[in-house]
């Protein structure tokens, strides 16, 4: 079966939804490595969430002009020789493609090197690690006679650090949106559905759009799901959407060690289940307190909890899965842990708080980057900001758009330190206003 | 409203300093001698140590004040490094005005360690002809007597409820924001004679309604993450593991705080609530244990859930 995400991802940058601020950057930059100039950024890094076309407008890019590709991305080991092995050698000389056309430069002939999910370098772990992966990079970048675009969900993680600013100057960054639902069911799916003959409501087509919180290629994956070997998708298919076996597996498991007095059935249970047991840990912890009442049961439970998620902790760092049974050892455990038998239990809910969490892990480091902006217009140490004055002023910024442009150029505010303070509402409008202000503040000096 | 008040209103003048007649009375005087000794300011937070720092500073060195006064902050650049070169370096050049001096303003000196202290000190001596020291602290005591006896001290009071309200009236009218009579109050009650934190908590108030009543206040007084914290505690030592989670959890989904962060303010909020001793150091080694964990542990939420259900447990049967 082929994956419709595959199927139809765009050809042409002119068939890329959304975004067209950046698609007519990126544009104008293949322009001029056609050329035949070698423009002064030579490499761009695409910016964004899961989904919102990164990957599709390199290919894009590459597809209209007609340039060759290099594609390296996280399933390679990329280390510092892995990268220079290919990236530079690509880099240098003009030859063949990967197909084995020539291609000369002299008619605007490239060959594009694309390096996808380049935040996720490991520095220097381990044998088959990334290690210098970074230094590779900015190396290829300097000396790159070839086009090079890097990927990243994260610009932080690429640019952190000495290396990362030497990096971010060498480069062109290029943001991408989360396209809105409209966009996504009105310019994507509907087409999809009529090149695949589908029946469906509008409707339908949105609250699978707006499901995917933006990201195109999880909505049509999901549309494809629901599409399965039908012609139309009704209001009934949709329940089904999201409650996939994995749940029911880790839910059941859940309920079993909630419900049992007994650690060896839990074990079993565990045991068949089969199932990521971080995630099984982060079920019990949501559900646990609605369950275990009485708070002497509920703090024996979370010795357990704690237990497991410390022997969690060690085979990540240590990469010793030995420590795997012990971590289902105390997850079982948890069933003992209760002197009384409750029986409560009401429906579980999902840890979806753990998702969000894990999406915001990078927030220490903006609290922390703004906090620092901060303390020097408060005149009080970072610390005193963090935890006195950073709420007030996160509030204020919601709430206020003139308050929040005009801090934004106080505070020289990045894009992404904007996100993090206002969730990711009225971003653009406080760019837009803090760019007037910026502007008039210019013609006054 | 476009500024963080707190600055938009800090005085710049000594005389528009309020509540610390006494204080201005002196510093005036150093200005009119174009003179003055090393300061210690001691005082609770809010009381203008810091404003009255840079009012002096504009006062002696007047428009060109910043090239003349170096602002540090000791809990941000603490340890003897700091002492030794930067402070070093900046107080042995030479001044750039016709005063003959510069002035460092070590605000939160108290955090300073003793040892960096003492290299502290012979700074100041070897350097005084040409950089003069304020020391700001919340307590005098913590800073090292060889210091004290080398400066003059200033001790800084809480502001007056009428100081305070007459400032939040003139903000409020300059603001063009509607300031009701319980919404004074109420500042006053929940930021007692801290300036800043009244008009932080007057700005953050105004950002979210039209008319500022006593209501308002107490949603926008309960914003900062050290207040959250407190409720947190509170609610966990009643037993109450849900209601404390629910703190827990918008603090770090809405607002980003860092598990360290987090526990780094329970540890100095459990000091300040009335709890048996007993209890206090029980909870202290659940609290070790459980951040040890969480710097081995996979899961920093799970170690902060478990701390929570054992406060909980404990503080239930200590009633």
């Amino acid at each position: 079966m082929i994956e419709w995400a595959e199927k139809y991802r765009p050809k042409s940058l002119k068939d890329i939804v959304g975004n067209q601020d950046a698609i007519q950057k990126i544009r104008e930059w293949g322009e001029s490595w056609k050329s035949g100039n070698i423009p002064k950024k030579k490499a761009l890094v695409f910016e964004g969430k899961p989904g919102v076309g990164k990957t599709s407008t390199a290919l894009a890019l590459a597809n209209d002009f007609g340039w060759g590709i290099i594609e390296l991305n996280a399933s390679d080991i990329r280390n510092e020789e892995h990268i220079k092995e290919i990236a530079m050698r690509g880099s240098l000389y003009e030859t063949f493609s990967d197909n084995g056309d020539f291609l000369s430069s002299k008619e605007g002939k490239r060959k594009l090197i694309i390096i996808d999910e380049a935040d996720n370098l490991y520095e220097g772990k381990g044998d088959s690690g990334d290690r210098g992966g970074r230094k590779a990079i900015i190396e290829t970048v300097k000396v790159t006679m070839q086009p090079v675009i890097l990927i990243v969900n994260d610009p932080y993680e690429l640019f952190k650090g000495e290396q990362g600013q030497v990096l971010r100057n060498l480069v062109e960054e290029i943001k991408f949106r989360s396209l809105n639902y409209k966009q996504i069911s009105s310019s994507i799916l509907k087409m999809i559905c009529a090149r695949e003959n589908i029946i469906v409501d509008r409707n339908i087509l949105d609250r699978i759009a707006q499901k995917s919180g933006g990201d195109v290629r999880a909505a049509i994956n999901d549309l494809q799901m629901l599409a399965q070997g039908k012609k139309t998708i009704t209001e009934k298919d949709l329940e089904n959407l999201g409650s996939r076996d994995i749940v029911e597996n880790i839910y059941s498991a859940t309920l079993n060690i909630i419900l049992s007095m007994s650690m060896k059935t839990s074990r079993e249970v565990l045991n068949s289940v089969d199932e990521d047991p971080s995630l099984i840990m982060q079920w019990i912890d949501e559900n646990i307190a609605h369950e275990y009442l009485d708070t002497e049961d509920l703090s024996r439970a979370f010795d357990y909890i704690s237990d497991a998620n410390l022997y969690l902790g060690r085979i990540r760092r240590l990469q010793y899965y030995g420590f795997l049974s012990y971590v289902y050892d105390f997850l079982a455990a948890v069933s003992i842990a209760k002197k009384h038998k409750y029986g409560i239990h009401g429906k579980l809910n999902s840890p979806d708080f753990l998702k969000a969490m894990a999406q915001r892990k990078r927030s220490k480091d903006y609290r922390d980057i703004i906090s620092q902006k901060l303390s020097k217009i408060t005149h009080q140490s970072q610390d005193s900001t963090n935890f006195e004055f950073f709420e007030i002023f996160m509030r204020i910024f919601r709430n206020d758009i003139n308050f929040a442009a005009w801090n934004t150029v106080i505070l020289n505010l990045s894009e992404e330190e904007i996100e993090f303070l206002t969730g990711n509402e009225n971003v653009e409008k406080i760019l837009e206003k803090s760019k007037d202000i910026m502007k008039k503040m210019g013609n006054n000096a | 409203m476009e500024d963080v008040w707190v600055e938009k209103y800090r005085p710049v003048k000594l005389d528009d300093i309020v509540g610390q007649d006494y204080i201005v009375e002196r510093l005036k005087s150093y200005v009119k001698e174009k003179n003055m000794p090393h300061l210690i300011f001691a005082g609770p937070p809010g009381t203008g140590k810091t404003t009255s720092a840079i009012a002096l500073a504009i006062g002696l060195f007047g428009e060109n004040w910043k090239a003349s006064f170096n602002e540090l902050n000791a809990s941000d650049e603490r340890g003897i490094d700091t002492v030794r070169v930067q402070i070093k370096d900046y107080a042995r050049t030479a001044p750039s005005n016709d005063v003959g001096f510069k002035i460092i303003f070590l605000d939160e000196a108290d955090h300073l360690t003793p040892d960096a202290q003492a290299a502290l000190r012979r700074t100041m001596e070897k350097f005084s002809k040409t950089c003069r020291f304020i020391l700001s602290c919340n307590y005098s005591s913590r800073i090292i007597d060889p210091i004290q006896s080398r400066a003059s001290i200033f001790r800084f009071k809480p502001l007056s409820k009428e100081d305070i309200s007459r400032r939040l009236k003139y903000i409020a009218e300059k603001e063009k924001i509607k300031l009701e009579d319980d919404a004074i109050e109420a500042i006053y009650i929940v930021a007692n004679g801290d300036m800043r934190k009244s008009i932080n908590i007057l700005q953050a108030a105004a950002s979210m309604g039209e008319k500022i009543n006593s209501d308002i206040i107490y949603k926008a007084s309960g914003l900062a993450s050290r207040d959250v914290v407190r409720k947190m505690l509170e609610k966990s030592l009643n037993g109450d593991f849900l209601g404390a989670r629910e703190l827990l959890d918008k603090m770090i989904v809405e607002y980003g705080v860092a598990a360290e962060d987090i526990i780094k303010q329970m540890h100095s909020e459990l000091y300040k609530i009335s709890i048996p001793e007993d209890l206090l150091v029980q909870l202290l080694e659940i609290m070790a244990d459980i951040e040890f964990r969480i710097t081995e542990g996979a899961n920093e939420k799970i170690g902060l859930d478990a701390l929570l259900a054992k406060f909980s447990n404990l503080g239930k049967n200590q009633k």
